[in-house]
């Protein structure tokens, strides 16, 4: 869950159907989506789900917060709810009633009506690293409720079931040349496989699934909050102590001098180069400009400068790898550092913090970092 | 980032200042060994100011580099032209060392047996605070 996302938000993140409430499904995927630890989902229903449905409704939700429940979240569910009912088989609607009223026995069936809504999705999952399934047959037979299926299906007729069985294998007939051959054959349309296997392959998935750079959690220290005064600890603007803006996606850290006091600019820096003081400055009223990222920071490809070399022959073209000022980057900072500046005036020791902020850190003797308090 | 000091177009002109140290001092004592035996892939550290096992913690995993001069000119990373005399030898502290603040440090190549009794720099990154 991202931070600053209120509770309402995260049920509606988790509750991914919008029924108004959440199954052992919905929880699963967001524990895998989130890679919580499998506790995660025992964890919520014995928090939330008090009448032990099997299923945490809005109200339960609210009721273990304390939170007054949202009138367009609940309206949202509603018009969710009548749509399924409306949509769902009439067996199906039936359950659902019938779930309101009574406290349900079994968990499975509960979870039957739920799922009318989530068409392709597996109930079942293979064991990580096996082959062997998690729900055995007869499980699986309750989940899919498959009783009322077949129920449906002997009430309709056996025709159904004939012209399945009919519509596997579709002939056609072939003319065939030659003598003594019977002049025309019964042929498949679809011709059996040259070989089958005699077991089904074992597919080894990995015990954890490695994720790309992209999909990693990204961490910070708590040290480090908007506002926190960092000193840098190496590159060109070390011992320069410098503002933190916020963690930008990859989890670098934006930060900027701002840039009169120390020559520091927006920039990008690893939380590793970086020492948190327990100076902070208030920028709640600082605002971003919405294109600083990290895309932004991004050097620019050089493989079309590459590409380009044998067909534009200069040699005395300067290359494109040196760094050019762009308008835009001034403008950011400016916008950027008036509004930090105003903050750090608007602070109470405000003189005392700016001759600070342009000052640098250094180590002398008799220091010994591990028994300083920045 | 352009040379404030050399920047015409900003009205303060920010002087052109390094910081002081930005590394903790430490000696090489020499290589973790028995009596009789040395083992050069791993070499002990003091460092300043650190005198007891419950301070080195502060340390591990820090960055420490053995710099020296060379006779001949080697190319400076990350500037192609600059060419210096001066090399390092780039490590990390690995554990401590004894009940006395002394740290294990391994090095990318062996330290060699000349910079025994002389600094290494343990830098203050990769910062966990």
């Amino acid at each position: 869950m991202e931070p600053g996302m209120d509770f309402h938000q995260a049920f509606q993140a988790i509750d991914t159907d919008h029924s108004g409430e959440i199954s052992v499904e919905e929880l699963e995927d967001y524990c895998k989506k989130m890679n919580y630890k499998d506790t995660f989902v025992k964890k919520w229903l014995n928090l939330f789900d008090e009448d032990e449905s099997g299923t945490i409704t809005y109200d339960e939700y609210c009721n273990t917060l304390g939170l007054i429940p949202k009138q367009e979240v609940v309206e949202k569910h509603k018009v969710q709810q009548t749509k399924q009912a409306a949509g769902g088989s009439a067996s199906g609607s039936a359950v659902s009633t019938t779930k309101t009223t009574t406290k349900t026995t079994t968990k499975t069936s509960a979870k039957g009506s739920a799922s009318t809504s989530k068409q392709g999705r597996s109930r079942n999952e293979a064991l990580s690293g096996t082959v062997l399934m998690k729900l055995s047959r007869a499980r699986m037979f309750q989940r899919k409720a498959i009783y009322r299926l077949k129920k449906k299906l002997a009430r309709g007729s056996g025709k159904s079931a004939t012209a399945a069985s009919a519509s596997k294998v579709q002939l056609t007939e072939k003319v065939i040349g030659g003598e003594k051959n019977g002049g025309k054959r019964l042929v498949p349309d679809r011709r059996s496989p040259r070989s089958l296997p005699t077991s089904v392959p074992h597919r080894y998935s990995p015990p954890r699934p490695t994720k790309c750079f992209k999909d990693h959690k990204r961490r910070l220290r708590a040290s480090i909050t908007p506002g926190t005064v960092l000193i840098l600890l190496a590159g060109r603007h070390r011992g320069k102590r410098v503002v933190f803006l916020r963690q930008l996606s990859s989890g670098l850290l934006l930060v900027t001098g701002p840039l009169k006091f120390n020559g520091c600019p927006l920039r990008r820096v690893a939380q590793s180069y970086v020492i948190a003081t327990k100076t902070r400055i208030d920028i709640s009223g600082v605002s971003l400009p919405e294109r600083v990222n990290d895309a932004y920071f991004r050097r620019a490809k050089q493989l079309q400068a590459k590409r380009a070399k044998p067909s534009s022959a200069d040699p005395f073209a300067k290359p494109q790898s040196a760094y050019q000022l762009v308008d835009e980057r001034r403008e950011d900072q400016k916008a950027v550092d008036s509004q930090v500046m105003t903050a750090i005036r608007a602070s109470p020791d405000a003189k005392m913090l700016a001759s600070y902020m342009r000052s640098l850190f250094s180590l002398r003797n008799g220091q010994k970092p591990h028994e300083m308090v920045f | 980032m352009s040379n404030p000091a050399a920047e015409s177009g900003s009205q303060q002109k920010l002087q052109l200042r390094s910081p002081g140290r930005m590394y903790v001092k430490a000696v090489f004592t020499g290589y973790k060994r028995g009596l009789r035996n040395q083992h050069e892939n791993t070499a002990l550290l003091r460092i300043e100011g650190v005198e007891k096992r419950q301070e080195v913690d502060f340390y591990l995993g820090k960055r420490c580099a053995y710099v020296y001069k060379g006779k001949r000119l080697t190319s400076v990373p990350g500037k192609g032209k600059e060419k210096s005399r001066v090399r390092v030898i780039w490590g990390r502290v690995t554990r401590p060392h004894g009940n006395s603040g002394a740290v294990r440090a391994k090095f990318s190549t062996n330290l060699p047996p000349a910079a025994m009794g002389k600094r290494v720099r343990v830098m203050l990154y990769p910062s966990r605070i």
